[in-house]
């Protein structure tokens, strides 16, 4: 998956980066370090597919560390969680990379919410 | 349509080349309207993007690119036609970089920037900074270019108001500008920053809170062969209470004791109250020692030296306001209005690109009682995610031909902006989706009507002729100025009601 998502899509910071990013904060924000270590790990062979800029951003984004948007938008998320107001926020940044980001951020989300509604009603 | 059996494919690849996906959007989008042009294809070059170009049939078969390495892709009917498209597009990409014969720095850092602007060739160093980063970054950033004895042009917007307080103490203690933040228009010596159009050198001294609006008083003045010496852009909330009119205050001081300044003008919203009496005070301050002013407040009631505010002259419109700096200045400027045409049925809608016009437009159809919805397309709330309509018509394009199909409108309001920063062709989606959104109605059996009016100059890139002809021959109404587009408009509606 990552070979086709790494350095794909416009922009200086192509799309699937945005979302690889948006994935990672998702990650961070849960606290399931583990899984940031595992997917890191997958990311690096990839590292030297995309640009130089991008690159500076995912291997800061391995290391937990992100741009004041992405705190920006996960605060959004966390905080009263109007959608349209997280969408318009997201939409600021840059061309596509907020929306990116924020598919990113959702996917983790949505992805944790299902393990919990399987965990409890087992 | 015909599609022609063969087509060629050909590319470009700019080496180490950034540039801001938006501005890459818009070139991109250009080009593929060019004539004969199918498809096209602007991206970095990394493998997945190739894979993407190879998957749509898009990628070239001999590229020689790296991931940095930013490729532009034509697909088009023939070999001169995709030439033709990538050089366009090439010219459209570079063209910020080469413009003019200033060598770019390539900073770094904010401090290596502020000190390769200071160090200069040894000749003339750079004496003012442009910062058009996150509103959030800005005062960091124009913090140290003001302590370092740098003008201040601040794009960004988003800066904390007190913030700007702070850094317009700071400039006005170091003698120096701060326009902004959210200034998008100035003209400095003849050098014009941000949006502007080009007009000609002369005697007027503006000092502008609102970007269209200065915008469309230096081009009516232009018009009426008086030549503007400076313009100072203050930001939108320079003469709010919070702000107090500081840079207001601090330009108005460089314009009395400019040599070149003989009259001036101040462009606004209405300052707030308490900053009004200090303000006109200062202002009948100038007037009295000679140079006549005019304070152009969008909305205020007209007024002139003999009355409530002696020594200035009060206009509550752009073109009042224009009329009367020409008349300080000695020149006439005759608005010609339209006759008036068979009146449409259906309301008022304004679809503007320049936010002081739409003010304008809003403030003389409440005068005249006339309902209307007047849109300011400039504002975040419609330019999320996509470049200022007056860089990007192709978002208010698509609002006009949603106009179209909506039965209850009868008339649509329009600005068109030329001057640097605008679109190389605003005219032409304007154009394009007039006649798609008319075609439309008639289609139902609706009349539907365009009035617009041209905010530019004749020496303006775009070529303000070439400009008009395109609109006219779309069947747009033109008149002179957005006022008088608006009083047209005004009087059809009062027309339209009586019979």
């Amino acid at each position: 998956m990552l070979s086709v998502t790494i350095g794909a899509g416009p922009g200086t910071t192509p799309s699937g980066d945005d979302v690889i990013v948006g994935i990672l904060a998702g990650l961070h924000v849960f606290g399931l370090l583990n899984e940031v270590s595992i997917l890191a790990r997958q990311i690096v062979p990839f590292l030297p597919r995309t640009t130089v800029a991008s690159r500076h951003y995912l291997k800061a984004a391995m290391q937990g560390r992100f741009g004041q948007h992405v705190h920006d938008l996960v605060d959004t998320l966390a905080g009263d969680g109007d959608p349209d107001l997280t969408l318009q926020r997201a939409s600021k940044w840059g061309a596509t990379s907020g929306v990116d980001l924020l598919v990113g951020l959702v996917s983790v989300l949505a992805a944790s919410m299902n393990t919990r509604s399987v965990e409890s009603a087992a | 349509m015909n599609s022609p059996k063969t087509t060629v494919l050909s590319s470009r690849v700019l080496r180490h080349f950034y540039r801001d996906s938006v501005a890459l959007m818009a070139i991109a989008s250009a080009t593929e309207k060019r004539e004969g042009v199918i498809r096209v294809g602007a991206v970095m070059a990394t493998p997945a993007n190739r894979g993407i170009l190879a998957d749509s049939d898009m990628l070239p078969p001999d590229l020689n690119a790296e991931s940095d390495d930013l490729v532009f892709v034509v697909r088009a009917e023939s070999e001169d036609t995709a030439k033709e498209a990538l050089d366009a597009a090439e010219a459209g990409l570079t063209a910020v970089e080469t413009s003019g014969a200033i060598e770019e720095q390539r900073p770094g850092t904010v401090d290596e920037g502020v000190h390769a602007a200071l160090a200069g060739d040894g000749e003339s160093p750079a004496n003012l900074a442009a910062i058009s980063i996150a509103g959030t970054y800005a005062p960091i950033v124009a913090e140290r270019a003001i302590r370092n004895g740098l003008h201040i042009l601040c794009f960004s917007d988003n800066v904390a108001v007190e913030d700007e307080v702070r850094l317009k103490k700071l400039a006005v203690a170091g003698g120096v500008l701060f326009m902004g933040p959210d200034c998008g228009t100035a003209i400095i010596d003849g050098i014009p920053l941000g949006f502007a159009n080009v007009v000609k050198q002369g005697k007027v001294g503006m000092v502008a809170a609102s970007g269209t609006g200065a915008q469309e008083v230096s081009r009516l003045l232009d018009l009426a062969g008086v030549g503007v010496s400076q313009l100072i852009g203050v930001g939108g909330r320079d003469l709010s209470a919070d702000v107090g009119g500081i840079m207001t205050g601090f330009a108005l001081d460089l314009l009395e004791r400019d040599e070149g300044t003989e009259a001036i003008v101040v462009v606004s919203k209405p300052p707030s109250t308490d900053v009004a009496t200090a303000l006109i005070s200062r202002l009948e301050g100038i007037a009295s020692h000679g140079k006549p002013v005019v304070a152009c407040f969008l909305g205020m009631d007209d007024a002139d030296p003999d009355s409530v505010t002696p020594g200035v002259v009060v206009r509550g419109t752009l073109e009042g306001g224009a009329i009367a700096t020409a008349h300080l200045a000695g020149h006439e400027l005759a608005v010609t209005d339209l006759d008036p045409i068979e009146p449409v049925p259906g309301r008022v809608l304004g679809l503007f690109t320049g936010g002081t016009l739409a003010s304008e437009a809003k403030i003389i159809l409440k005068r005249a009682g006339v309902d209307c919805e007047i849109l300011d397309l400039g504002d975040d709330q419609y330019t999320a995610g996509r470049p200022h309509p007056m860089i990007d018509p192709e978002a208010r394009a698509d609002k006009i031909i949603e106009a179209g199909a909506d039965s209850s409108v009868g008339i649509i309001l329009l600005d068109v902006v030329l001057g640097h920063g605008a679109s190389r062709d605003p005219a032409t989606p304007v154009a394009e989706a007039v006649m798609a959104a008319r075609s439309e109605a008639e289609s139902v059996g609706r009349r539907l009507e365009f009035v617009a009016s041209v905010c530019g100059t004749a020496a303006d890139p775009q070529g303000i002729e070439r400009q008009r002809t395109i609109l006219r021959d779309a069947g747009v109404i033109l008149a002179a100025t957005n006022a008088s587009a608006v009083r047209f408009v005004a009087a059809q509606q009062a027309g339209a009601h009586a019979s």
